[in-house]
């Protein structure tokens, strides 16, 4: 990222540091989404149209489908990946990401956002086998200030072909997943903190 | 074939899906004929277009043989004995991924796309996705997966996919009807008019199976202006629609005991 620090509000930079004690509440941990622009991370596949772009993840089996038709974000609706709509600017691809839920996050150091996330990526190409990407990331919530990451991505050999992550193999955490819970109880923090003072 | 039940909560999700179904049942009932005459439009690379958002308008996510040819699935005699000793609880219920043909036939719709060399699903149950190469490469080797290796090529107006490599784990419906990791599926796509695809599926098995047999159903296109597939996310149901009865959470209580 620019600068090399988020310019996390203080009680983000409290909470992120929380987070970092509790790896356990990583929802990817759970086989959620990893969110815009954490699932750029891994190898993805671009398929294109002139309506619409799908990118295919294979971590987590994740996906979007970035709108170009100039239709406006839905109004009724939060997602881990968010909803995408592009437009082209030159040679490059403008994708504005917005309706973000506030459970991804975005990386495994405890940096999270709020639902108020708005992600513009910019997807340059550079040369055949490299595209330069970067990303503006706002959320007034838990940000002081808008901030940048930039990344190139590299094509993968000619005869790569990405395979399935399930991720639901011999998972031990039934609890979440018939209960439907998200990932984080709501008084988690709390009772952990109760059993620690119980310990001192 | 029509198997008991063992699960009260899936009967009533059955019966809450049939009534839901209902319109669409005597829909199902004129099935749009195969027209020999119908002549699809052609991708740019002058492949038969089946790009667009498809969905099935049927119970066989339920029950299967509702699909079968003769209504009947010829087991072997040692197959139902295994599943009958088998797990009790529907994969699906932990998130695992349905299988195919199952996610065909899953309440949920999908979007075919097509670039050259390439047919790709994107399923909106599960964010569920096949990248299918058309160029007739040997399947890959030592590796079983929830949807299996899909490799597809061209025969005149039909899409057929040949898929192997299938986990053993994955049920074909909710009714219990299993398989071995000897399953293969060939699935053959052809458009029958401009809103209608006839999906056909033979389903090969000779662990589990007395001979290959076959379902069919149409896919209708969804038609709503400004439809998109959502994100569904198992373990939440959530995407702003209505949630399917099946798909519900279950109960507390190990789900085990629910299902005995």
């Amino acid at each position: 990222m620019e600068g090399g620090t988020l310019p996390l509000q203080p009680w983000a930079a409290a909470k992120a540091k929380e987070l970092t004690q509790h790896m356990e509440l990583d929802p990817t941990g759970h086989c959620h989404y990893e969110g815009i622009p954490h699932a750029n991370y891994f190898p993805f596949q671009i398929f294109q149209t002139p309506k619409y772009i799908a990118v295919l993840y294979e971590n987590m089996h994740a996906r979007r489908i970035i709108y170009m038709d100039g239709s406006p974000h839905p109004r009724d609706y939060l997602a881990w990946m968010g909803d995408s709509r592009g437009h082209w600017e030159g040679n490059t691809l403008v994708v504005d990401v917005t309706n973000n839920n506030d459970k991804s996050v975005f990386d495994m150091a405890g940096h999270f956002h709020s639902d108020a996330l708005h992600v513009v990526e910019r997807f340059t190409p550079v040369d055949k086998d490299t595209i330069n990407w970067e990303a503006t990331i706002d959320d007034p919530k838990v940000f002081t200030k808008p901030w940048k990451m930039k990344f190139p991505l590299k094509r993968a050999p000619q005869d790569f072909e990405m395979l399935e992550s399930g991720c639901f193999e011999g998972e031990r955490d039934a609890e979440h997943l018939v209960e439907g819970l998200a990932t984080v109880p709501k008084d988690h923090y709390t009772e952990k903190e109760k059993e620690k003072e119980k310990q001192r | 074939m029509v198997k008991e039940l063992k699960s009260a909560f899936l009967l009533v999700a059955i019966v809450a899906a049939l009534l839901a179904t209902s319109s669409s049942a005597s829909a199902q009932a004129i099935r749009p004929k195969l027209d020999p005459s119908y002549i699809p439009p052609r991708t740019p690379d002058g492949k038969p277009d089946l790009q667009g958002i498809w969905e099935t308008r049927n119970a066989a996510a339920f029950d299967v043989s509702e699909v079968a040819e003769g209504h009947e699935i010829p087991y072997l005699p040692e197959a139902l004995d295994r599943e009958q000793k088998g797990p009790r609880v529907d994969p699906i219920a932990h998130c695992k991924m349905p299988g195919v043909p199952r996610i065909t036939y899953m309440p949920f719709p999908f979007q075919i796309m097509q670039r050259p060399g390439y047919v790709v699903f994107m399923y909106e149950y599960l964010h569920d996705q096949r990248i299918i190469p058309t160029n007739s490469r040997p399947h890959i080797d030592g590796i079983d997966l929830w949807l299996g290796d899909s490799v597809g090529h061209w025969e005149g107006n039909t899409l057929v996919v040949d898929v192997t490599n299938l986990d053993e784990r994955s049920w074909l419906d909710s009714a219990r009807h299993t398989h071995s990791d000897a399953l293969h599926v060939v699935e053959r796509y052809t458009r029958t008019g401009p809103n209608t695809i006839n999906y056909e599926a033979t389903i090969e098995d000779p662990k589990t199976y007395a001979r290959p047999w076959k379902i069919s159903m149409p896919l209708y296109r969804n038609t709503e202006p400004g439809f998109e597939l959502r994100e569904q996310e198992c373990t939440e149901g959530d995407n702003g629609r209505p949630i399917h009865p099946l798909y519900r959470p279950l109960p507390k209580g190990d789900p085990l005991e629910l299902t005995r």
